[in-house]
Parts: structure tokens; sequence; C-alpha cells
């Protein structure tokens, strides 16, 4: 009789994860903890850089984690990796959190070197291929239109907020944000 | 068949995936995101793509309590009720009603439960649950490879192993798709014949048989955990 053995071979990190995220759907703490402790730098990382305040990015890393606890078996329906899966979830959890805010508290020239935005020489080195990809399709863009791109994303902006923040006319950052999406759609894709 | 998605919805769902919308039309993408399974897997194809921008932000570290609240919070919520399909939870498959009883429970939790319009997908998921053993399975069934990869936090007794059915409707009769590695993920490729029984509203079952599995091509042992394939 055919039998389910364990999978051989040794399972890159994206597999871990998602193995993981299995167990956390079966309410497995165990796992949720090991989960937490794999990803959890990450995601406060990202929910800090958007909210550039550590007792709000706490508040926001702690519904993150229960929402992921509550909804691993959604995980199932959807395209992306575990880690975009709760990257995402991580980043409309902290976006929310910044505009419930009301006025942007951050402002572009008190937080944000705009030459300091690509990675360093040795960061390049380290990531894996698929950054250097996007990095790649991002400089063939206009410089000004990828730093748009990038300064929006990573700061969880929306487009009036990036146009505010850039000084730049709304429907000219929607252009540029648009044109560059399409762009690097079709770049990723070669 | 719904249509694929036309420009303008994708460059909706690549705007979601940016976090650039606000508003209603955020609320709107965010309900869609939930509710429609082409427009989710737009947004997730894009927030895919854009991943690798997040390397360079840096990691950091939230305080110790930060976790002991997330443990708090999920200790004390609900997260452990029956969810509805484990009404279809029986003791044994010997029971001469059980498959008519099933097909009635199907027909109901059909009508109430799945969605109106049908959608081809290429995975189907199934949680398992009795019981003694609530949440004991995760079932993930990828329709284009045939390949069904298992999560289970279960372990048979000693003397015992679990083996995996499937029933595929209305009378049908429980087949077997092998036994299941204890606490473990596995995969499997299916063979053709067994593959084309694993369609939406199909039932797994886990029943406890002596070590080899079942020698009459049928569960001998009880039936622990059971769950309906739906669509991912």
């Amino acid at each position: 009789m055919a039998g389910f053995g364990s999978q051989a071979g040794v399972h890159n990190t994206a597999q871990d994860l998602e193995n993981l995220l299995a167990r956390v759907a079966l309410k497995d703490r165990k796992a949720f903890s090991q989960l937490y402790d794999r990803t959890s730098t990450k995601l406060f990382g990202v929910c800090f850089r958007i909210l550039n305040n550590r007792s709000e990015a706490e508040d926001v890393i702690q519904e993150v984690y229960i929402k992921v606890w509550n909804r691993a078996d959604q995980f199932a329906t959807g395209r992306a990796s575990v880690i975009a899966w709760m990257a995402t979830i991580a980043r409309n959890h902290a976006i929310d959190r910044y505009r419930a805010r009301g006025k942007p508290t951050q402002q572009l020239d008190d937080h944000l070197d705009l030459q300091d935005v690509g990675p360093t020489p040795e960061q390049a080195l380290l990531q894996a291929d698929q950054k250097n990809q996007i990095d790649l399709c991002l400089d063939q863009l206009k410089s000004d239109h990828a730093l748009a791109v990038r300064h929006t994303f990573l700061s969880g902006w929306s487009y009036q907020e990036a146009a505010d923040t850039l000084n730049i006319p709304l429907n000219t950052v929607k252009t540029w944000i648009r044109r560059s999406l399409m762009q690097l759609k079709e770049c990723l894709k070669s | 068949m719904t249509s694929p998605l036309n420009e303008r919805n994708k460059m909706l769902a690549a705007e979601q995936a940016m976090g650039v919308l606000e508003g209603q039309l955020r609320e709107e993408a965010a309900k869609r995101y939930e509710t429609e399974i082409e427009f989710r897997h737009e947004v997730d194809e894009w927030s895919e793509r854009l991943l690798p921008l997040l390397d360079q932000v840096p990691s950091a570290s939230p305080s110790p309590a930060v976790w002991q609240n997330i443990e708090r919070a999920i200790g004390t919520s609900k997260t452990n009720s029956s969810p509805w399909w484990a009404a279809i939870f029986s003791a044994n498959f010997l029971a001469p009603s059980f498959a008519g009883a099933l097909a009635v429970l199907i027909l109901v939790v059909g009508i109430n439960y799945l969605p109106l319009t049908f959608v081809p997908q290429p995975t189907l998921i199934a949680i398992l649950s009795g019981e003694a053993a609530p949440q004991a399975m995760l079932a993930r069934f990828d329709q284009r490879s045939g390949t069904l990869t298992l999560t289970t936090n279960m372990q048979a007794a000693d003397g015992h192993e679990h083996e995996l059915w499937v029933i595929a409707g209305e009378g049908a009769k429980p087949v077997s798709m092998g036994l299941v590695a204890p606490k473990a993920t596995a995969s499997i490729t299916l063979p053709d014949d067994i593959r084309q029984l694993l369609a939406q509203g199909a039932v797994l079952a886990i029943s406890v048989e002596p070590t080899g599995g079942s020698k009459t091509g049928l569960p001998t042992g009880p039936v622990i955990a059971t769950g309906i394939l739906d669509l991912a």
C-alpha cells in the first residue's frame, strides 16, 4: 500500500514556513511560537518602517500575529508565499494604523536620505536572486519613478501622501507608479 | 466560470498590494480580496513580486511583552470552536446508514455554505476534525499536479496506524489513499483514478487501523476525523 512518507530532502526556508503555518492552522502553539521566532523581527521592522513609532509598531505586530493565528487556514487559498502573506497582513495593519492618526507625522526630509534608499553593495550581495532582479528592474526605470515606487511601498504611503511628501502633483505620482508597476511586471517576467 | 480580471481590476489589485489606495477604494479592495478569488490571486501575485523590496528594511526585535500578549490573546480567544463541517463527524463508517446520512448532510451543508457560483480552481483544501481530535489534519490537493499534501499533529497508538480515505459522494464507498505519517507534513502524487475522486465536496476521513492498514479495503477501525474538500 502506498503511504505518506515524510518528504525527503532538505526543506528550504519557504517550505519550512509553509509547514509551520499548516501546523498553526491546526492550532499547534509550538509551531506558532516557532513561526513568531522566525518572522517577527522582519515583520516588526516592516511595521516600524511605516509607523516610525515603537509602541505603535508593537501594538500592530500583536494584531498581526493574532490574525495569523486565527486565519492561518486561509493562507492555503492564496497564491503568495507565507512570508509575503504575513508581510501583507503586517503592512495593511500598519498602514491602517498610520492613516488612523490623521496627519502624517513623518516628513521625508526628517527621516529619509534619498541617496540611501538602495541596498549597500554588501546587502546586494547577500540578497536573493529575486531581490537583485527587482533592483535591476527598478534600475531600468527613470530614477525618480523608481524612487517613488520604493518610498511609497516601504513607507506605506497612499497616492496622496506620496504626492504631498515627494512634492509632486497627485496625477503625476499616479501615472509614475502605475506605469512603473506595469514595467516592473514585464521586467520580472523575463 | 468567472471571466479573468480586466486591466482596470488588475491595476486595482496592484495598487492594493502597493498600499496606495485609501478610503472607500481601499475598503472595497480589501473586501474583494476576501471574497473574489481571482482578485485575491492577483493581489497575492503582486505582494510576491514586491516582497524583495522589503529586504532592505532593517529587522528589529519587538519587546518580549509582545509575544506574551499574543499568547494571552490566543489563549482566551475561542479559536478551537468546532467548524461547521464538524457536524459531519461520525463514529464509524461501518454504521450502515452512514453513507446516506452523509449525503444528506453534504446536501444541507452545500445549500448553506458553498459559494453560489462554482469556480474551478487548481487547489482544494480540507481540515479534518473529530470530537477527540479537533483540527487533526490539514489536506491540500493541487489538482493540476495531482499532489496531496498532508500535515498532521496526530500519532496512532502502538500497533496501529492512521489511514486516509476519500468518499467521493453520495453512496460512494470509502477509497483508501494510504497510511498517514505521524506528526509530519508529507506529500504524495496520487494515481489518476484516485485524483478523480478528489473534487469539491468529497469527504476525507481518517480511520484507526492495524499496522499496515486495513486488509479489507474498507475502514475497519473507528473514524476519528473527517473534513470536506472545498475550493481553495
